[in-house]
């Protein structure tokens, strides 16, 4: 009797901690996934951005031909975009590109026929909408890693994160374009 | 044992079985009385009828639960394109009064449920329950949500809506493929009829419009 309590006093916490390396070891592989996936549904969203923005700079060329140094910058900021860019990366690059495009939506507010122009609105309407896409697919990244910061950051994940070292998730932070208000019709 | 005896071991216990289903029939229809007095005294308008689900819209049952039993549809008014409800929950002796309203509206994502978090959902969560976090710390104390689609829910549960909700705080909202719902404490009354109505339309009037027009 007394070798079966000494067995189930010494196998029940091995069990335990059996079980709960399991439970961690699948709750980090899901909240990876989830911050991947979420990090490539960004990736979407700001591809839509990129996109856009050529189509921008060509409506504002064909009005303000001299705003050669904002063109540059322009160039230059895309320039920084890479292919598969790590949350921090992608921050700065958007951040410059962001900017940029920024003051070119103010250099067009000086132009009242690009502004009236059919295509420049149909452009900005576009922006409207691919910065909300971008906000809320943000919102839902930040969370995803959120949630990962927390369950690594927190008893008794920290045991276990010391175990099996997930990877470290770094939230994403991009400021919206300011377009000029446009009415935006979804229907 | 003898052909007799396995004969009358048998009547014993049908006779036991018949007993045992009499007894729960009669504590049915005891319980049935009494609830109905109760109702009555109470100034409810009493309809012994469970024909009201919930999955007809996409829905889920509020009176599922181990001590929950018996939802009572007690009264119904239709307001524009709305319809409300009180039920009157029974549950060992004691009764709990909740209204529920209803606004047809198709969902474009998947079934979501928002609650205020209490102690059960508390639990829950500390035994790994999927109670989904938002950027709020307020809100998230608050309100315990379940929605399958995680992206769904953050789309619909946006700065704006979580304060929305947290100033009206409403016990329970639901949002199935084809109706909202919402549940408050309480009768039905005249003055809660435009708040409820109030409160489904505000909440309509903040989801995205993208998420509908993703729909179509």
């Amino acid at each position: 009797m007394s070798g079966f309590l000494i067995a189930v006093f010494i196998g029940a916490p091995i069990l335990l901690f059996v079980i709960m390396m399991i439970y961690f070891y699948n709750r980090f592989q899901t909240l990876e996934n989830r911050c991947d996936e979420s990090w490539s549904n960004v990736g979407t969203e700001l591809h839509r951005r990129h996109d856009l923005i050529p189509n921008l700079v060509r409506a504002v060329k064909g009005y303000a031909k001299h705003e050669k140094d904002l063109f540059d910058e322009i160039t230059k900021a895309r320039a920084l975009i890479k292919d598969e860019p790590t949350p921090k990366e992608a921050q700065a690059a958007e951040r410059a590109l962001g900017g940029a495009t920024g003051r070119l939506l103010a250099v067009a507010e000086a132009y009242p026929d690009l502004k009236a122009s059919k295509n420049f609105l149909q452009l900005q309407q576009e922006l409207v909408i691919t910065e909300d896409r971008i906000q809320a697919a943000r919102r839902f990244y930040n969370g995803n890693v959120r949630d990962h910061r927390n369950a690594t950051r927190q008893f008794p994940g920290t045991v276990f994160k010391a175990m099996f070292k997930p990877t470290e998730q770094e939230f994403f932070e991009v400021e919206p374009i300011k377009a000029a208000p446009v009415s935006v019709n979804l229907s | 044992m003898s052909s007799v005896g396995y004969v009358l071991a048998q009547i014993a216990a049908v006779s036991v079985f018949l007993a045992f289903a009499s007894w729960m029939y009669r504590s049915a229809k005891k319980e049935e009385r009494e609830f109905q007095a109760w109702a009555e005294d109470s100034g409810y308008s009493f309809q012994a009828q469970r024909k009201w689900n919930p999955r007809e819209y996409g829905l889920r049952p509020l009176d599922v639960g181990p001590r929950r039993k018996v939802t009572w549809f007690v009264s119904s008014g239709l307001y524009e394109a709305f319809q409300c409800q009180t039920n009157i929950k029974e549950s060992h002796g004691s009764h709990e009064v909740y209204t529920v309203a209803v606004k047809k509206i198709s969902n474009p994502g998947s079934f979501m449920s928002i609650e205020r978090e209490d102690i059960r959902h508390k639990a829950l969560s500390s035994l790994g329950g999927e109670d989904i976090g938002f950027e709020s710390d307020a809100f998230s104390r608050l309100f315990w949500v379940q929605c399958k689609d995680r992206k769904h829910a953050y789309d619909v549960i946006h700065p704006e809506m979580m304060d929305y909700l947290m100033d009206h705080m409403m016990p329970h909202v639901q949002w199935g493929d084809r109706a909202l719902l919402v549940k408050i404490q309480g009768p039905l009354t005249s003055q809660n009829v435009p708040q409820l109505w109030n409160f489904l339309e505000g909440f309509v009037a903040r989801v995205p419009a993208r998420l509908f027009a993703k729909q179509t």
